[in-house]
């Protein structure tokens, strides 16, 4: 495809006799916010050093902008690893100025920038401090300049939010969405699923080295949906024959519906209920957190078999 | 700017820039001051308790035409008798009476007899050119001079290029000061180095700065800043060293003898150059394979130990600057920049050693980087274990 970013197939890796990369293949569309999800141990830092060719793959291939890795290409490219750091005993806004001008941004431009960051970070006041100085969640902020300074067509990001407090979060989540708008791929590997369904577009899930769940956010989330409305409304219900109330918060009430009571006509017998006024009525969605937890835990539809695509 | 130029640059200004490098820079001036200042201090002392009247008998007043030069640290003062003399000593108005010895009518002995303190050694001698003065007085100064000097041989290669005089200070001096203060830069700047390359591990920079550069890319960057770093010193103490030279040569005749010539600073430069980029190398490769500094250097002791090991065989090169040991240490990588610098003080270095020597040096230098950027790749992520023998081994073939 040409408007693919990253394309990764049947890959395999090992360090000794541990299997950290089974078989994983996945495609990273150009301007999309990918998930890169799994759990501890999983083969997702490993996938991306492969993807990054820290690694080298013992099978599989692995096409990154349009083809092999090669150093023009890096300089294109934003990484931000999950075990990460500054320099310590440098000063914070030579620290970024030199990461930058690595990446190919001449000095000048690359200060301008970075003024331009820590303005908006609200760390213009304290820039000429040495890193050591800065506490850890100024730091994150800084790791994250040095990932965005040069302007990288692909971003990839392991754990962006690890470690911030919910101002912070929110500035750092804002800021990845707008290099979203401005075209750029974003790659994030992270465990938060709440940011998951906020801001990715598609996803993989990889576990023992398998990539057992691959496919836009919302289509796995339906895949996954029970027969299940949640209705918040007042006043007495009806009977419901067949529906079983699985949970209840106030006036919300989650149903599981039976295969012959389709949503919309349960709808109807709400609607026209005396005494009843609907406030809100949704199909029942699983949050990613439970489609993770189900996967993992084997309990998922589409049993994991190495090489095999669940969804797309 | 290239990304080798530019991380050779960060590390020279993090290196140059910093307090550390004015204590490593001023340590060997400060212990060559102090040892200078230390050993004029105790000379002068020693001469001054040394220096003074001695008294002497002459029955046969062989010595009375003798007369006492003014640059002569001793006086000679005849006395009339030995209870006269042996009172003076008592008094201290001298520091030792020289009498005949009992079998001074065949033999010309004479015995030195002091109170507490021993006269210096030099006393003898000095007593000899008194002596001499009587035998020699009435004739022209010309004749004196010539009898009273001591004979000088000079010594000269078979092509005339090199020359020195046996009162000049011996040539290995200027070739041995050169190659302490090498060793002394080499072993600091690699040894930090190896530690620059574990700071890089535990600040968990690797992982960021190799999507940036390629481990060769680093490992030649950080190799090439720190070695400039070391020929900064080393240009800054030759520096030193040629001043001092200056301003003392004119107040101490035998430091006249000595000078930098140009050829053997050139060369040294280059081949300490070279080997600071391969002993540098082998030093990262270190930082990359080992968790901790102690670990590290263990295992860099090798590379110290062979590095050093001309100076221990000093002795021997300086005897036979052209035997085997010596053209077989000339030759080795490692060890080549000392051995030729001490033999080229002494005679004159075949051409083809020099030229062999600096070729191996290249190639032992790109060898060792490209081998540090192999083993860099393998031991970048080992934050908290390090590279087995058996995975360098692979990691050359990776």
């Amino acid at each position: 495809m040409d408007n693919t970013t990253i394309a990764v197939s049947s890959l395999a890796k090992a360090f000794g006799k541990a299997q950290a990369v089974r078989d994983v293949s996945f495609e990273v569309v150009k301007g999309e916010i990918f998930g890169l999800l799994g759990p501890n141990g999983a083969g997702k830092t490993t996938t991306i050093r492969i993807i990054l060719d820290i690694y080298k793959p013992d099978h599989g291939q692995v096409s990154v902008l349009g083809g092999p890795m090669t150093e023009r290409k890096k300089e294109h490219i934003g990484y931000l690893p999950e075990e990460r750091g500054l320099y310590k005993d440098m000063r914070v806004d030579e620290c970024v100025t030199y990461l930058a001008e690595l990446k190919g941004v001449p000095q000048a431009e690359a200060k301008k920038r970075a003024d331009g960051y820590f303005e908006r970070l609200g760390l213009a006041s304290d820039k000429r401090k040495k890193v050591s100085e800065f506490s850890k969640g100024m730091q994150q902020k800084v790791q994250i300049i040095t990932t965005l300074l040069h302007q990288p067509e692909l971003v990839i990001i392991d754990e962006p939010f690890s470690g911030l407090d919910p101002v912070n979060t929110r500035l750092v989540q804002d800021l990845l969405l707008e290099e979203h708008k401005r075209g750029t791929t974003i790659v994030m590997s992270t465990h938060q699923m709440y940011q998951v369904e906020e801001m990715c577009d598609r996803i993989v899930l990889i576990d023992r080295g398998v990539s057992v769940l691959y496919g836009g956010v919302a289509d796995i989330r339906h895949k996954y949906a029970e027969n299940a409305v949640r209705v918040t409304a007042q006043g007495p219900l009806p009977a419901l024959d067949g529906a079983v109330e699985t949970s209840r918060k106030g006036n919300t009430h989650t149903f599981t519906l039976p295969k012959d009571l389709s949503p919309q006509a349960l709808l109807a017998k709400l609607a026209s209920a005396p005494g009843l006024t609907v406030e809100s009525f949704e199909l029942a969605l699983p949050t990613m957190d439970d489609i993770f937890v189900k996967v993992v835990s084997g309990d998922g539809q589409g049993a994991r078999e190495p090489g095999r695509q669940v969804d797309r | 700017m290239g990304k080798v130029a530019l991380i050779a640059w960060h590390e020279f200004k993090k290196s140059v820039f910093r307090r550390r490098f004015l204590i490593v820079l001023l340590i060997p001036v400060l212990i060559g001051l102090g040892t200078s200042i230390v050993g004029f201090v105790t000379v002068s002392a020693l001469g001054r308790f040394e220096a003074g009247k001695i008294g002497y008998l002459d029955p046969t007043h062989l010595l009375d035409k003798a007369r006492n030069a003014p640059d002569e640290a001793f006086v000679f003062t005849p006395f009339a008798s030995e209870d006269s003399a042996k009172a003076a000593l008592v008094r201290g108005d001298i520091k030792g009476i020289i009498r005949p010895a009992s079998d001074f009518a065949s033999s010309g002995n004479v015995d030195l007899v002091y109170w507490r303190d021993k006269p210096d050694k030099d006393v003898g001698a000095a007593f000899g050119r008194f002596r001499d003065s009587a035998l020699l007085s009435g004739q022209p100064d010309a004749i004196k001079n010539r009898i009273t000097s001591d004979v000088s041989f000079t010594y000269q290669t078979p092509d005339q290029a090199r020359s020195k005089n046996d009162t000049d200070l011996p040539a290995f001096i200027v070739p041995l000061v050169l190659t302490v203060l090498f060793i002394i830069a080499l072993f600091g700047g690699a040894q930090y180095l190896m530690q620059a390359v574990l700071d890089e591990k535990e600040n968990r920079m690797m992982e960021i700065v190799v999507t940036s550069v390629t481990p060769t890319q680093l490992m030649a960057g950080k190799v090439t800043g720190l070695g400039a770093v070391g020929m900064l010193q080393m240009l800054i103490w030759l520096v030193v060293v040629a001043i001092v030279l200056a301003v003392l040569g004119s107040r101490v005749p035998v430091l006249q003898t000595v000078s930098l010539k140009p050829d053997v600073v050139a060369l040294a430069l280059v081949l300490f150059g070279l080997q600071y980029v391969t002993l540098g190398a082998c030093m990262a490769a270190i930082g990359s394979m080992v968790t901790d500094a102690k670990q590290g250097q263990n295992y860099a002791s090798p590379f110290t130990l062979i590095a050093m090991s001309p100076l221990w065989f000093s002795a021997v090169i300086l005897f036979d600057p052209n035997g085997v040991l010596a053209v077989i240490l000339s030759l080795f990588p490692l060890t080549a920049p000392v051995t030729l610098i001490l033999r080229y003080g002494m005679v004159s270095v075949p051409v083809w050693q020099i030229a062999v020597a600096l070729t191996l040096q290249v190639l032992a230098a790109a060898g060792a980087i490209w081998l540090a950027g192999r083993i860099f790749h393998v031991g970048m992520l080992r934050f908290d274990k390090g590279v087995k023998w058996r995975e360098l081994a692979e990691s050359i073939r990776f």
